[in-house]
């Protein structure tokens, strides 16, 4: 669908910010990269406060750029990484199919985008790892059946071996997109004022830390 | 015309310098393509900036003794945070001490402790021992150099020392071999020769004596060691004796001590990590108003790294050469033993300068990056117009620098080289200087950052492969940069 060297277009008509939180050591990193750059790295160090990356998909004909950031799991760094909620039409909140506690620290996530995200975020239950299936400690009913109830979307993934890491981020960047064209809810166009905006619209539920500067034409 | 006009001022400010040596660096360097500050300093009128005169800047040079001498010190047993009674609170709320990779290898570690409180004196090789030879990477008198790290004094290839360092390493020579003179004085001598760097062989001592954890003073050096090294193994035995552990805390180090620098081989051998995950644990229990928080593992590394070289042989590679075959050989838990206890206590002499950085909310942190802000605003405003047009905000990718301290910016090697100087500048090296070096960091970039926008800024500076091919020179550079920056602007950074 997408390729890296897509992501340094500016051809795209929907920008979406998308947060990634989860437990510490579930992966987060890794389904980043796996996604951005199509890379894992069994090495990789503890995120830090938080990084960022995006990438540039197609859905329904439109072109979606998804700029996601990477949150480090470690309670103390809360304060700082709950300032990235503010403006994110989505979450993957990830879990450890392996580590039944990342799992039970699911709902304590839920109700930090609830405490400082927009309600209408899009969550996503992403249970990673699914290549150590033999030493799951997660069954994949018990973690649907949870996502229902919460009304969350859930896939089970693995960064180390690609599965379902495409769609993981393919079904929440969809349910965005469908959530947007139907309600088409505070649409700001930044026009040339937010530079790395140059085109295409950007979806924000509440004005980002970033944009707080930023003119804005209300439109709603 | 500008540019010789910058040119003369810096040289003039390398002659300010000269008394400790730092402008050297730049002097070389002006001579070939122009640093981006030269630049800065020419045309930094225009920008209204309050600019002291040379006099002022040496005033605020911290090598006049008469202005800004460290602070008398006592080498008296001074830990204040290492009281006895903190023994009692640390078998605590805890459950089972949940299972980690190293378990087996940490059992046998502490029994061994346990069942020899003095284990810090090294035993005579058993006969089990004698099975495994001692490693030919292993110095043959690792023995006094735990007793008496000094000992290597005696034991030094001095010709060949001075082929790689020249002056200097007879300068740090003569200081460690003088007994006479009060240790004041010579711990001020050795900040300002350390500033520069440090020889390799010396670096072990210097760092612990800057830290004020090594007494300088022969008299007392070996006897507090020792003492030190029992007192961290006495509370090993607390707290690991019944495995009570604080589950969350230990959880969350042994889920980050295996991605510690785990490409380096040193660094994913068990016992190595073993060692480290005691060290931050004890830590953490120890200091509750921050506990482990993560950036702290990475601090660690560079201390073990530089700790246990000091007993190798020259031609041993920490990085590079396999550590398997010497973690099984003899000698090598009476080195690890005194590395994780020296360690521990350097950790904490590092920590206790910067522990703002650490607890709730991190208000350290918050305000070194202010401080950033503010200094960057003054050496080139136009950087800062630029970010902030973008809308990219300093914590966005300073946060890790300060967390940090920019060592996933740099390979160990050249992180090492920056604690000479750091330690130099201890105990405000790690905080207030720090952030000019932050500075500097980003300046070497204005340029091209210049003409970025918000995606590509914060993907830029968030990569750490844009400094893969520095080496020692960089980072000195950066550094007399950084000073520069410190002494025009020092009066500017906030405190609250």
């Amino acid at each position: 669908m997408s390729n890296s060297a897509e992501d340094y277009s500016y051809d795209y008509e929907y920008l979406f910010k998308i947060v990634l939180v989860g437990e510490s050591s579930v992966g987060k990193s890794n389904l980043l990269s796996r996604f951005t750059r199509d890379e894992f790295n069994i090495e990789s160090k503890t995120t830090i406060g938080v990084e960022f990356a995006t990438r540039t998909i197609e859905v329904d004909g439109k072109r979606i750029k998804a700029q996601i950031w990477d949150t480090a799991g470690q309670e103390r760094y809360r304060a700082v990484t709950a300032a990235y909620y503010r403006g994110a039409v989505g979450a993957l909140l990830v879990y450890d199919i392996s580590n039944s506690s990342s799992y039970e620290g699911a709902s304590r996530w839920l109700s930090e985008l609830k405490d400082h995200a927009d309600a209408n975020i899009v969550v996503e239950l992403v249970g990673n790892k699914s290549d150590l299936n033999h030493l799951r400690a997660v069954p994949t009913d018990e973690a649907k059946s949870f996502a229902t109830e919460k009304g969350l979307l859930f896939t089970e993934a693995s960064a180390l071996n690609s599965e379902n890491v495409e769609l993981a981020f393919q079904q929440l960047i969809k349910a965005i997109y469908d959530m947007v064209s139907k309600h088409q809810f505070d649409m700001n166009d930044y026009g040339n004022d937010n530079k790395p905006i140059t085109g295409g619209q950007t979806i924000t539920l509440t004005p980002t830390p970033k944009d707080s500067k930023i003119k804005k034409d209300s439109c709603c | 015309m500008g540019r010789r006009k910058g040119y003369q001022k810096i040289t003039e400010m390398s002659q300010v310098d000269h008394k400790s040596n730092k402008g050297g660096l730049m002097q070389a360097n002006g001579s070939g393509s122009l640093p981006f500050f030269f630049k800065s300093l020419t045309n930094g009128s225009s920008n209204s900036v309050d600019r002291p005169s040379i006099d002022s800047r040496r005033s605020s040079h911290r090598w006049d003794s008469e202005t800004s001498s460290p602070k008398p010190m006592k080498f008296q047993d001074d830990d204040e945070d290492w009281d006895d009674d903190i023994l009692s609170d640390l078998t605590i709320k805890g459950e089972k001490f949940p299972p980690f990779r190293g378990d087996d290898d940490t059992t046998k570690y502490l029994n061994s402790i346990v069942n020899q409180p003095d284990s810090i004196s090294v035993k005579e090789p058993t006969v089990e021992l004698q099975k495994s030879p001692l490693n030919k990477s292993i110095r043959k008198n690792f023995k006094s150099l735990i007793k008496d790290p000094l000992s290597l004094l005696s034991d030094l290839d001095l010709a060949e020392e001075k082929k790689i360092y020249g002056v200097k390493f007879e300068k740090f020579y003569s200081i460690l071999q003088d007994e006479q003179t009060n240790e004041e004085q010579e711990l001020n001598k050795l900040q300002n020769l350390s500033w520069n760097g440090i020889p390799k062989r010396l670096r072990m001592i210097i760092w612990q004596m800057l830290l004020r954890y090594m007494p300088i003073n022969n008299s007392r050096r070996v006897a507090q060691l020792e003492r030190k090294r029992q007192e961290y193994q006495q509370s090993l035995s607390e707290m690991f004796k019944d495995s009570k552990k604080d589950n969350n805390v230990w959880h969350q180090i042994s889920i980050d001590i295996p991605r510690t620098n785990a490409h380096v081989k040193f660094f994913s051998n068990t016992k190595i990590q073993d060692s480290m995950s005691r060290i931050l644990y004890i830590w953490a229990i120890r200091h509750p108003a921050s506990g482990y928080v993560q950036g702290i593992n990475d601090l660690v590394t560079p201390f073990f790294h530089v700790f246990f070289e000091n007993y190798m042989e020259n031609d041993f590679n920490v990085q590079e050469d396999d550590i398997e075959e010497l973690s099984q050989s003899t000698g090598f838990e009476d080195i690890l033993k005194a590395v994780e206890a020296d360690t521990f206590w350097c950790l904490t002499k590092l920590l206790d300068t910067i522990q703002d950085n650490y607890i709730h909310e991190q208000p350290g942190i918050h305000r070194q990056i202010s401080n950033l802000v503010k200094i960057s605003e003054k050496v080139d405003n136009a950087l800062t117009e630029h970010l902030e047009e973008h809308g990219l905000q300093f914590i966005q990718f300073a946060f890790r620098w300060m967390n940090c301290l920019l060592m996933r910016e740099f390979r160990l090697e050249l992180v090492i080289r920056m604690w000479d100087t750091y330690l130099s500048e201890f105990p405000q090296g790690f905080k207030d200087f720090h952030v000019f070096v932050c500075c500097a960091f980003l300046m070497k970039f204005s340029e091209e950052l210049k003409e970025m926008e918000f995606q590509d800024l914060i993907m830029f500076l968030q990569d750490n492969s844009k400094t893969s091919h520095w080496n020692d020179k960089d980072i000195e550079l950066l550094l007399s940069e950084a000073f520069i920056w410190q002494s025009l602007y020092k009066n500017q950074l906030t405190y609250t």
